[in-house]
C-alpha cells in the first residue's frame, strides 16, 4: 500500500428532513415536505413511506394529493434541516474529532485511529447506528479507505464495512451514480453507455479526460484512494483530549461535578508530563437524544490548575441541558503554551498576581472578554481617543495628560442650549431640561481635530470648564455654533 | 431601653463579631488625613475589610470625586464595575490618572447588568486579589449588602458602592454612607466638596465641607477642610 492507512465513515441520512419533522411532531400518514415552485408548492422531501407509494422530489403537491389523499404536507425548513444536522455533525465528536457535514443528506467522520476506542470498526458503526436509530434517524453508514468510497458504499453497498485494500475491486460493479459527480456528467456517461464504475476504469484517461473534464478523473481518483481526499472538520482539531463515558447517562449536578474534576485531573496530568499549560479548554456534553453542547473557556495565562479551571467551568454549568442523560463528556485542550513549574522560593505568602489573573479569567469568561480592560491612556488631543483599552493582564506604561479633565465623560456628547451674554463662555444652558446658571467660568481650550484621522465631520473644539449656583462643574464645548456638554467634573 | 443596656448590646454585638470574624479587626483603618473627619470615625479612619457607600446626586461628578480619592489612598490594584455610562457618564481615566489613580492600578469590568456588576463585586472582594472594589449604581438591598460586606471581611478588601443618587428609604449593612455633593470652589481650588457621614455603624453624623487642592507628593489630592457649616 502506497498511502497511509486512513479509514472513513459515512453516514447517509436518507430522509433526514422529514426524520426531523417526525421528531418534533410524530404522525402516522406518509410525510412530505414541499417548497414553493413551478405551478404551486412541490415536494422537497419524502418520508420512506411516500417515496414507497411512488411519489417524487419535485412533483406538484397538487399531483400527490390526486395520488394519495391520506398525504401529510408540511412546510419544508431547509435551513433548520442543515443546521440540525450540523449539531449532529458536532455530537459525532463523541467518537472522532475529524467531523463534517456531507451534503445536505450525509456526514463524514475520519475515524484513523479511533476505532479501537470503540472496540473496532464494526463496534463503532453499530454504536452509531443503535444510538441514531434511537432518535428515530433512518440512516445508513459505511466505513472504507476514502471518503467517496464511504460515500459511495453507504448509498450503494450491502454491507457495512468495506475492508481496507477492497476499494477498487468492490467498487467496479457500482452504478456511476456512486461517483457523485454532477448530474449533467453522469447522464453522459449514461448516455454512452458506461453503467457502472468497472466500466470507466477500463476506458483510456487521455479521451476521458477530454471529454468529461479533468474533474471526473479526480472523482474516481479520490474515490479510489489514488489521490488522497481532504475532509473539512467543522471546528479545529484539538490538541488535546480525554474523555469520560456514562453507559446509562448522567444528568445530576453533582455526577457532571465529579466528572469535570476526573476529566480536569486527567488532562492536567498529562500537561504537567509535557510541561504545558492551557489557554482555550472545550468541554463537550454528548447527550443520549444525539444531540450536543459545549462550553468553552479561556484563560488569560497557560494553566493546568484543575481548581482554577473547574471554577471556571462551573459558573457556566448551569446553562448545560442534560435532557435525557449525558452518555460521554470530552475535554479538549484547543491553545497548549509551555508551562514550566514556578519557582515557590521561600515566601509562603498567596500568590496575589496570579489570584487576580485567576479572577480575571472568571470574570471575563462570564461577561465576556472584552467587559473586563485596563484603560491605557495615550497622545490624542480628542478626549475621546485619549483613552484606549488594553488587556486586563498587561499593564502599560502612561502617557502625560496636562490640562484637567472630568471625572466623568458621556460617550456621546449631549447637546445644550445656551445663552451666550458677553462671552466667550455661556452664562446660562439648559441640560437635561434643567436650567443651570453660570457663575465662573475658564477656558477656552481649543482641541483640534487629528486631520491625519481624515474624518471631515471633526470640527475644532473649544472647551469651557463651568460652575454653576450650586457648585457642579461642567466640561462644554463649542463645535462650530452648536454647544455640548461633554463631561462633569468632581 | 435606657442607654445603659443599649451600651453592653453594642460591646456584645462587637464582641460577637470580634468572634465570628477575628481579622477583621487586624486591619488597619485608612486616615483620611483630616483631623475632624478622622476623629467622627470610630476606627479613626475609613476601615479596612469592610463596605462604604459614596452617594451622589444626578449631574454631579463629586461622588466619583470623593471615591476616586479614597481608592488613590488606598494604593494597591483596584476594580472598578462600571456600567454603560448612557446616564452619568462613564469613568474616565486620564481625570482618575490626574487624580492619583493610575491607570496601572485600575482594572475595569463594563456591563450594563446590574446584578452582573454585584456579582463581579462579590467574587473579587471574597478573592482578595484587590486593594479595592468599586461598583457602580449596582442597587444592593440589605441581604446583598450583607454578602458584599461578608466578602469584604474574608477577602480583606475594602469596598465601595457608588450610587449616583440617594435611593430613599433604603436599607444596608455597609458600615458608613457618605453624601458628597459639590459646592461653589474658590478660585484657587481644583473642586470644593459637601462630605456629609450620613450613616456610621457605631459612631455620629456630621458634616463637612472639604476643599480640594492639588496633587500632591504622596500622588493623592490635597484634601483639607474648607469651613464649617451652619455658622
Amino acid at each position: 500500500m502506497s498511502l497511509k492507512m486512513r479509514r472513513f465513515l459515512s453516514v447517509w441520512l436518507r430522509h433526514w428532513p422529514t426524520d426531523r419533522w417526525r421528531r418534533q411532531k410524530p404522525t402516522d400518514r406518509p410525510l412530505v415536505l414541499t417548497a414553493p415552485g413551478n405551478g404551486g408548492p412541490r415536494l422537497a422531501a419524502l418520508d420512506a413511506r411516500a417515496a414507497s407509494l411512488g411519489l417524487y422530489t419535485d412533483q406538484t403537491l397538487a399531483d400527490a394529493r390526486a395520488r394519495v389523499p391520506a398525504l401529510q404536507a408540511e412546510s419544508a425548513d431547509t435551513a433548520g434541516d442543515a443546521a440540525a444536522l450540523g449539531r449532529l455533525a458536532d455530537w459525532c465528536r463523541r467518537y472522532t474529532p475529524w467531523s463534517a457535514t456531507d451534503g445536505d443528506d450525509g456526514l463524514i467522520l475520519e475515524i484513523t485511529g479511533c476505532a479501537h476506542l470503540f472496540d473496532g470498526e464494526t463496534a463503532l458503526t453499530a454504536d452509531l447506528e443503535r444510538r441514531l436509530t434511537q432518535g428515530d434517524v433512518t440512516l445508513r453508514v459505511a466505513v472504507a479507505d476514502t471518503p467517496g468510497a464511504a460515500w459511495a458504499w453507504a448509498r450503494f453497498g450491502d454491507t457495512a464495512i468495506l475492508a481496507n485494500g477492497e476499494t477498487e475491486r468492490k467498487l467496479r460493479p457500482l452504478p456511476i451514480q456512486a461517483l457523485r459527480l454532477p448530474s449533467e456528467t453522469a447522464d453522459g456517461l449514461w448516455r454512452l453507455g458506461l453503467r457502472s464504475i468497472g466500466h470507466l476504469l477500463e476506458l483510456p484517461r487521455g479521451p476521458l479526460a477530454k471529454r468529461f473534464g479533468p474533474e471526473t478523473l479526480q472523482r474516481l481518483d479520490r474515490t479510489l484512494g489514488i489521490e488522497s481526499e481532504p475532509i473539512n472538520p467543522r471546528r479545529p482539531a484539538p490538541q488535546w483530549r480525554v474523555r469520560l463515558s456514562f453507559p446509562d447517562g448522567i444528568g445530576l449536578r453533582s455526577d457532571i461535578d465529579a466528572a469535570l474534576e476526573q476529566l480536569l485531573t486527567t488532562l492536567g496530568a498529562t500537561l504537567e508530563k509535557e510541561a504545558l499549560g492551557v489557554r482555550q479548554l472545550e468541554l463537550g456534553f454528548y447527550r443520549l437524544d444525539g444531540s450536543a453542547q459545549f462550553l468553552a473557556v479561556g484563560t488569560s495565562q497557560p494553566t493546568r490548575e484543575v481548581r482554577h479551571l473547574r471554577r471556571l467551568f462551573a459558573e457556566k454549568l448551569d446553562t448545560v441541558d442534560p435532557g435525557f442523560g449525558i452518555e460521554t463528556m470530552m475535554l479538549e485542550a484547543y491553545v497548549t503554551e509551555s508551562l514550566v513549574p514556578r519557582q515557590t522560593g521561600l515566601s509562603t505568602a498567596p500568590d496575589v498576581d496570579s489570584n487576580r489573573a485567576a479572577l480575571i479569567d472568571r470574570l471575563q469568561n462570564r461577561l465576556g472578554a472584552h467587559a473586563v480592560y485596563r484603560a491605557a491612556l495615550q497622545e490624542s488631543h480628542s478626549p475621546e481617543r485619549a483613552v484606549t483599552p488594553v488587556r486586563a493582564a498587561r499593564p502599560r506604561p502612561v502617557a502625560p495628560v496636562t490640562p484637567p479633565r472630568p471625572v466623568r465623560l458621556f460617550a456621546r456628547p449631549e447637546r445644550i442650549d445656551v445663552q451666550v451674554l458677553g462671552g466667550p463662555a455661556p452664562d446660562s444652558f439648559r441640560w437635561r431640561r434643567v436650567e443651570h446658571r453660570v457663575t465662573e467660568s475658564r477656558g477656552p481650550e481649543r482641541l483640534e481635530p487629528e486631520w491625519w484621522r481624515g474624518v471631515a465631520t471633526d470640527a475644532v473644539r473649544d472647551y469651557f470648564w463651568l460652575q454653576d449656583g450650586e457648585g457642579r462643574r461642567f466640561w462644554i464645548y463649542r463645535a462650530k455654533s452648536a454647544w455640548f456638554l461633554h463631561g462633569l467634573f468632581a | 431601653m435606657s442607654t445603659l443596656r443599649a451600651r453592653q448590646l453594642v460591646v456584645l454585638r462587637d464582641r460577637i463579631r470580634r468572634l465570628d470574624q477575628p481579622r477583621a479587626e487586624e486591619l488597619p483603618a485608612l486616615p483620611l488625613g483630616i483631623t475632624a473627619i478622622d476623629e467622627a470615625l470610630p476606627w479613626g479612619g475609613l476601615p479596612g475589610g469592610s463596605l462604604h457607600e459614596i452617594v451622589g446626586r444626578p449631574g454631579d461628578a463629586a461622588a466619583t470625586g470623593f471615591a476616586t480619592w479614597l481608592l488613590a489612598r488606598l494604593k494597591g490594584q483596584v476594580l472598578w464595575c462600571r456600567g454603560d455610562g448612557s446616564e452619568t457618564g462613564i469613568p474616565y481615566a486620564p481625570a482618575l490618572a490626574q487624580a492619583g489613580l493610575s491607570p496601572e492600578r485600575l482594572i475595569v469590568v463594563e456591563t450594563g447588568k446590574p446584578a452582573a456588576r454585584l456579582w463581579a463585586m462579590e467574587e473579587a472582594l471574597r478573592a482578595g486579589a484587590f486593594s479595592a472594589v468599586l461598583a457602580e449604581d449596582t442597587p444592593a438591598d440589605l441581604t446583598a449588602t450583607r454578602r458584599l460586606q461578608l466578602a469584604a471581611e474574608t477577602g480583606r478588601t475594602t469596598a465601595l458602592l457608588l450610587l449616583s443618587q440617594p435611593l430613599l428609604g433604603r436599607v444596608s449593612a455597609a458600615l458608613t454612607r457618605w453624601q458628597v455633593t459639590s459646592v461653589p470652589a474658590e478660585t484657587n481650588e481644583t473642586a470644593r466638596w459637601q462630605l456629609a457621614l450620613a450613616r456610621c455603624r457605631n459612631g455620629a453624623g456630621d458634616t463637612w465641607h472639604v476643599s480640594v487642592g492639588h496633587v500632591t507628593q504622596d500622588e493623592t489630592l490635597s484634601l483639607r477642610l474648607a469651613a464649617t457649616l451652619a455658622d
